[in-house]
């Protein structure tokens, strides 16, 4: 009994160590090539561990030529806002959905729940005439607003449940007590719900951060890229500089990573939970 | 006084932004799909119709669609389980699987593309150094280009739908196993007769959200074959995007925006009508 389970014991730790190296080895390798020489990438054996050390293809990233700041400054100029008025709809949205009596909820949710299975690759056309329709194209405000269109369902569908799992009671105290909806709204219920509208808001920005496909149709000069757009030209040339790709793969996904580090916690909850159930 | 219901209010917002950046738009997209040369006709459907690339491109985009469900399920399955056991650091290591998911598709792509690349790529050293292969392989010649954009694919959303699946292992009640144990059923008894019945709801909308998804998906494959070599990865959104974007073909493109929706509502309605049943 005691070797059968010691021997269960090794094959999960076996499991569990093969599914983390391939998990972490592709950010691994990209982190050690974005320091390895272009002469040692180009010409020698790949190796795990590098032979040559420099600091050169983060430099070139921010030279006149690549100008990784500058796209990314068009990020965030792009993914703030959005995240904005993604956690200001969705919390009024979700509220309404979870606590209101509305007409058509039913109607309403569906709906959400539609939105939420639109991929962007379905909208991309549609919203393109809207976009040209607006005057918008080349003009980071036309992703500022069509973004929303894909944040926004997620977020009224993960606040509901954060919503609904607030004890009714505590809200329905202060409402005999005479206090106002909006009242009962800001003072006592988003308090409670702020981890998620945290959760929400995080989640927002990443999406807006990673979004590619509406970028590509609705933007055309290269003053106004985007990150993903940036990096996606670094490999649209003949001869990529896979050092400089690696570079710049690691910066983009730091800043995500750090912010996102202390919240799995919410996220493995909130998230795989709010994927399936309604 | 008539008490006014303000909270039509809360969700008005949102209603607007649905009705002007969603159903408008695809509104717009239909009407203009029947529209060619100023008229009303169903030309850009004919052109579609008659362009072997659609077809290519849909039945590819089945066999990339299908690859990506079975490979994410079965193996996100197996995963599951396994973080379902009891080891040390076993929070963590379910912490790690957000990674890949919290990743851009773009730079998911890029990592690969490189880690596959044809001279200078570690994938296939590390192939070579443990014997599996005597020459370099070129991960994206036209006859296993598609295959490694799905194993690209698989590996972002794997550990997400593990992650998905563990949430449902975990509500099932642990007295079952307990009294399965003690009748004497199998390991691989109770995973048939417990664990997947339980899980079937789950894996039921699980499997239509990614059959969706999937179908959809544009960003891995456009950055990690562009559609190449030849139409060897040219899926549907691929198709519909050059078509629109880059030949500039608008109503032809409209056609195929419109058709590729429809196909997917198919899906969407059913995940609706699933989720609905298991409320």
């Amino acid at each position: 009994m005691k070797i059968n389970h010691l021997f269960k014991l090794v094959i999960i730790y076996f499991l569990v160590i093969v599914t983390l190296v391939i998990l972490i080895f592709p950010y691994y390798w990209v982190f050690i090539s974005s320091f390895k020489s272009t002469i040692e990438i180009a010409t020698e054996e790949p190796r795990l561990i590098p032979r040559t050390f420099t600091l050169k293809h983060y430099e070139d990233l921010f030279g006149s030529v690549y100008k990784f700041h500058h796209y990314a400054l068009n990020s965030l100029i792009v993914s703030l806002p959005v995240t904005i008025i993604s956690i200001l709809i969705s919390t009024l949205a979700a509220y309404g959905l979870a606590r209101g009596r509305i007409k058509g909820k039913r109607a309403f949710s569906n709906a959400v729940l539609l939105s939420y299975l639109t991929e962007p690759s379905m909208l991309v056309v549609p919203l393109f005439f809207i976009i040209l329709l607006f005057g918008l194209y080349n003009n980071l405000i036309g992703l500022i607003l069509t973004y929303p269109i894909v944040t926004i369902p997620f977020c009224i569908w993960m606040l509901r449940e954060f919503f609904i799992s607030i004890p009714i009671e505590i809200e329905e105290a202060a409402l005999v007590d005479g206090a106002s909806r909006l009242h009962v709204l800001t003072k006592i219920v988003l308090p409670l719900a702020a981890p998620g509208i945290f959760t929400a808001g995080i989640w927002s920005f990443v999406t807006a951060w990673n979004e590619f496909i509406l970028a590509l149709a609705f933007i055309a000069g290269l003053e106004n890229w985007t990150l993903p757009l940036g990096l996606a030209s670094y490999v649209a040339v003949y001869d990529i500089d896979w050092g400089l790709v690696s570079a710049a793969c690691f910066l983009y996904e730091l800043p995500a990573l750090i912010v996102f580090a202390p919240l799995t916690k919410y996220f493995v909850k909130g998230l795989t939970l709010g994927a399936v159930k309604r | 006084m008539p008490k006014i219901n303000y909270d039509y209010l809360l969700i008005m917002p949102a209603l607007l932004w649905i009705a002007i950046f969603l159903i408008f738009p695809f509104f717009y997209v239909i009407v203009n799909s029947f529209i060619y040369k100023n008229n009303v006709t169903l030309d850009n459907y004919v052109t579609v119709f008659k362009t072997p690339r659609f077809f290519s491109s849909l039945y590819r985009t089945f066999l990339w669609t299908i690859g990506n469900v079975v490979f994410q399920l079965g193996l996100g399955l197996g995963l599951a389980i396994l973080l379902n056991q009891n080891f040390k650091g076993v929070s963590a290591v379910r912490s790690l699987m957000l990674i890949p998911w919290l990743s851009s598709n773009v730079i998911v792509a890029l990592q690969w593309k490189w880690i596959f690349h044809g001279t200078c790529g570690i994938a296939t050293k590390l192939l070579m150094d443990i014997g599996i292969t005597s020459s370099p392989i070129s991960f994206f010649a036209p006859n296993v280009a598609l295959l490694s954009c799905i194993i690209v694919n698989v590996w972002r959303w794997t550990p997400f739908t593990a992650l998905v699946f563990l949430a449902g292992l975990q509500v099932i009640p642990l007295h079952l196993y307990e009294s399965a144990l003690i009748d004497g059923a199998s390991v691989f008894q109770r995973f048939l007769k417990i664990t997947l019945p339980l899980l079937k709801p789950i894996i039921a909308v699980w499997a239509l959200i990614t059959f969706i998804r999937t179908f959809n998906g544009f960003e891995i494959v456009w950055i990690l074959t562009g559609g190449g070599p030849g139409e060897a990865t040219l899926l549907l959104p691929i198709h519909m995007y050059t078509t629109t974007f880059l030949l500039g073909r608008f109503n032809e493109g409209s056609a195929i925006s419109v058709l590729m929706t429809l196909m997917s509502a198919i899906f969407m309605i059913l995940y609706v009508r699933t989720a609905q049943r298991s409320e």
